[in-house]
This record gives C-alpha cells, structure tokens and sequence, in this order.
C-alpha cells in the first residue's frame, strides 16, 4: 500500500513498531481480508482493510479509540487468506495492547463477570475449590511428569450451567483417557485460568500474572510435560507463554496430538459408535496451531463412525462467533447461526468440536428464542466422544 | 465501582461490606431507618439498583476483585416485587455466586441475600448488623490478605 500520509505526520513509535512486527507494511490493499471476515459480512462498520489502512495512514484516533477494535474475532481467516503475510491477528492483539494502555476496553459480556474471574486469579494465595470435578474413578497426583492443564472447565460450568455447559465431563474424559494409556496425570489444584482472554483483550499485566503463577506451579509439581484439552490453553501455554516469559522447561501438547499418536501406534482403541458426525475446527486449534489431522484421526479410529464435513473446514473453517468474553452481540449470532446451519446441513447427529468454548458459544446461540429450533443440535466434545468410545 | 476500596487496618478490623440494594420496599427500611434515627453499622457502602433482579453475577465478584469483605444483596419479599420475578432471578443470582466464590476459596460466607419488607427498619437493622457482624468473624477478603502478606 502507498503510504500517502499527512504532512508533517509521524507514527507514535510503538506502532510503528506495530506495524514492522506484522508485516502490515506490506497490506497491497486487495481487501481479501474483509471479503473473508465473518464479522464484516454482517457488520459493515467493520473492515480488517480498514484497521491495516489506519494503522499505516497513523490514524490513531480511529485506529486505537474505535470501538471496532474489539470487534475483532482473531480467527485469523483473514490471515489465511492474505496473500501479503500481513499478520493480522498478531497486529489486533498489539493494538489492543496499546489501546488497553490508553484505557480503552471492548464491550464485556456476562456483566464482567469473566474479567473479575480472572483478575481474581491472579491473587498469589488462592486457595482454590477447583477440583470438584474429579470423582474416585479417575487416578490423578499431585506431582508427576505428565501434567493435565484442566483451565477453566469448572468456572465455565457454573457460569453457564442455565443453558446446559458442563465442560468438565471434557476434564473428566481426559484424564479417564489419560488413565487409560496407564498415565496418572498430576492436576494443580491451584491452577490458574491460562489468561488467554486477557492476552488478547490487551491486558498484559494481568496475563503476564497469571502466566508466571502457572508456569512456577506447572515446575513445582514436576512436570515435564503438560497435556491440555482446550486449544485457547493449548495456545497460550504452548506459544504466548515462552514469548512473554522466556523458556518453560516443559512441553506443552494438546490432547488430540497425544491420542492420534496412541491410535496410530495401536496402543489406543475404541468401541463400535454407530454415528454420523460432523467437525468443527476451532481457530486456535486448527488455523493458529495448525492441528486439523489429528482430532479427525481420533473421530476415524472409532468403528461405526462416520464423519461429515461441513462445507467449510480445515483452514476455511467457520469462527463460533465470539472471542475473549467480548464485544457479543447480534453480529456474533448471526455468525454462530450461519455454521449451526452448516452443521445440520450435513445432517449430522452431533457437532463435534475440541474447544470448551466453541461449545459455550454455540450452545448459547442455540437457546435463541426466535431461532431456536431452527439451530439446535447436539454438540459433543472429541474428547468426550472418545472416553465415551473406551472400550472396556 | 473502579477506585479501589481502601484498605483496613488488620489490627482494628472493620468489614468493608458493599451491599446492593432494591429501590423499593429494601431501601425504604433504610430510609425508615434513618427517620427513626436508628443504628446500623457504617461499614457498609450501598449501591441502590431498581430492582435485585437487575444484578449480575459480574457485579458481585467486582465487589470482591476490589476488596471488598462481604457483599449483600438486600431484596424486597418475593410476593411483594413489583417487577413479579426480581427476587426469583436475584436468588439463582445468589445461588450461583456461592458456588462460584466456593470455587474460588473465598468464603461463602461473605455473601448474603437479605430480604426486607417496606418499612420495616427494625428488621434492616437487625440484618445489616448480623451479617457485618459475621463478615467481621470471617475476617479479611482472602484477596486482601495475599495483597498485605506481599510488600508491595
């Protein structure tokens, strides 16, 4: 993009800096990005070509005290298509950082109430009452090699328990499929939300906080190696954590990655589920880390099984419609109703999904009074269904 | 509901409590209250909402994020709402705030959902001061605690 900026203009450094780190510079203004984005498809306010656009014409004002900021799903489907290597994703969450800065926050849905949750965790001494979910039949430790990363199921299943979450049957399936491949994993009962959400709302202090609390936590017990079921957790662990704080000491997997090894080397096998079921590829998962292969090496290991494609997936996959507890609304419905529709267009029985949160969204949009039937189907998690596929 | 509460002193310890209260039959115990010229613990900051269905579960654990020792969530006689559901909604309300607080190991206790007929200052006060009386047993917001057990 030609830069024609004003005269006597200079950029505030730190977006200057901005705008090196992502490649913004490079934007041909082709407006791919908008074209792909879900939120613009419904938003007309909204416009990934015009945030690039404003970043480079230092447009401040409208760049950082636009409520549009927020808006932002970071699905980075507009990533995926640029052909310039803008990193978007990367460039909204350093803007958001800045903003944050200057005191400006998206709209919070639920009250705060996720944000206070949060802010809350990063108390040193908390004592905790996560562990609830952990009944006699699950072998967990205190201390071991293979960590289970549980993040924020329990919470999630208290908030949202009004429209039918319950998340920790996904902890509950992990660590029965954990035990099942003969590890006992240890569990934190002092763990803290990842801080994934409030990486991406900008708020550095606060994620920087609950990064360190985790990581002295994740050594303490011993860990070599930490295992997690949710790709926000995944993500920030795996990738935030080492950029923000330095080198963990640990490995981070997601447990999709862990099973698809165990199916292709045999040691994992599953009952006969005689099923039609359909996959829903969350952004962190598949776009950001690049994990399409293997939730669907675990859904083809069960016999009876059969997976659908919607017609959207893998890297063309369709957002659940809401990020970091913000900025939700009738846009984000629409969006979550569109790949409702998708789903049950492959008449599938149940949506699958590897994201506590993609479920949250979509079982939300699904309790829609006007809509309503029109978008309900079962949704289950992939590491549910294969604890549920155990055989024995 | 951005400024932080001030903090106590450990030593003399006095509850900072934040209590929401319903602008109709609650806070017209209040009010009675202070036409009688009666007492009631000053440690308690009241926000006056429309109605105790009005709150959410957001409210409640800003209270806490900010210091707050104890929160109190004053209704109206579920029979006598003049919104017919706000004290429906206001003690699923309560009921997941609990469970929420449990998770977090911050004492339940400190939550509490009061109800007080028009008028009735005597039942206001009686309470008010039962629950800043409790609060004060428990003890300092475990968030609190943390902060002043680290040099800033």
């Amino acid at each position: 993009m030609h830069v024609r900026h004003k005269k006597g203009f200079d950029w505030l450094p730190e977006i200057k800096q901005i705008i090196n780190d992502t490649r913004a510079y490079s934007c041909l203004d082709c407006g791919k990005c908008t074209a792909a984005c879900p939120i613009s498809q419904y938003d007309p306010d909204y416009s990934p070509r015009r945030v690039v656009s404003n970043a480079l014409y230092g447009e401040e004002a409208q760049l950082l005290r636009n409520g549009q900021l927020w808006s932002c799903l970071t699905c980075s489907q507009c990533e995926e298509r640029c052909q310039s290597g803008v990193k978007y994703t990367e460039l909204i969450k350093l803007l958001r950082t800045e903003a944050h800065g200057l005191g400006e926050t998206g709209q919070c849905t639920h009250g705060d109430a996720l944000q206070s949750l949060m802010h809350i965790m990063t108390a040193t001494h908390l004592n905790q009452n996560r562990l609830g979910w952990v009944d006699r039949s699950l072998k967990t430790a205190a201390q071991g090699e293979t960590l289970y990363f549980v993040g924020c199921q329990p919470y999630f299943d208290v908030l949202f328990s009004d429209i039918g979450v319950k998340t920790t049957s996904i902890a509950r399936g992990a660590v029965k499929l954990l035990n099942h491949l003969d590890i006992v994993p240890a569990l934190l009962p002092n763990e803290r939300c990842c801080g994934h959400d409030l990486l991406w709302a900008g708020d550095m202090e606060h994620f920087i906080k609950l990064a360190e609390h985790n990581i002295r936590e994740i050594k303490r017990a011993g860990a070599k190696q930490v295992v997690t079921a949710c790709p926000e957790c995944y993500l920030t662990l795996k990738v935030e954590y080492p950029r923000y704080i330095g080198s963990l000491g640990f490995d981070v997997v997601h447990i999709s990655q862990l099973l698809a090894e165990k199916v292709a080397s045999g040691q994992l096998r599953f009952r006969r589920l005689t099923q039609k079921v359909t996959y829903h590829d969350p952004c962190r998962l598949g776009r950001m880390s690049g994990i399409f292969d293997e939730p669907r090496a675990i859904i083809g290991a069960v016999p009876g099984l059969e997976l659908v494609e919607m017609s959207r997936s893998r890297k063309s996959a369709l957002c659940c419609g809401t990020q970091a507890w913000m900025n939700c609304g009738a846009v984000n419905k629409q969006i979550q109703a569109e790949r409702l529709g998708e789903a049950r267009a492959t008449k599938a029985d149940i949506l699958l999904t590897f994201c506590p949160k993609c479920q949250i969204h979509f079982r939300c949009a699904m309790h829609d009074s006007r809509l309503g039937d029109e978008l309900k189907v079962e949704i289950e998690d992939v590491t549910s269904l294969a604890a549920r596929a155990l055989s024995g | 509901m951005t400024t932080k509460l001030k903090k106590h002193q450990d030593t003399d310890f006095r509850p900072r409590i934040v209590g929401f209260i319903c602008n109709w039959d609650a806070y017209s115990g209040l009010e009675m209250a202070g036409v009688n010229r009666k007492e009631y613990p000053a440690s308690v900051t009241l926000v006056r909402v429309m109605c105790l269905g009005r709150i959410n579960i957001g409210l409640i654990l800003k209270a806490f994020e900010l210091g707050a020792d104890g929160v109190m969530l004053v209704g109206c006689p579920p029979e006598e709402c003049g919104y017919e559901s706000g004290m429906t909604g206001a003690k699923e309300l309560f009921a997941q705030a609990r469970r929420l607080l449990n998770l977090l190991g911050i004492d339940q206790r400190r939550l509490a959902l009061l109800e007080v007929p028009l008028g009735r200052d005597d039942l206001w006060c009686r309470q008010i001061s039962a629950f800043v009386k409790r609060v004060g047993r428990v003890g300092s917001n475990e968030l609190n605690k943390v902060k002043s057990a680290r040099p800033a």
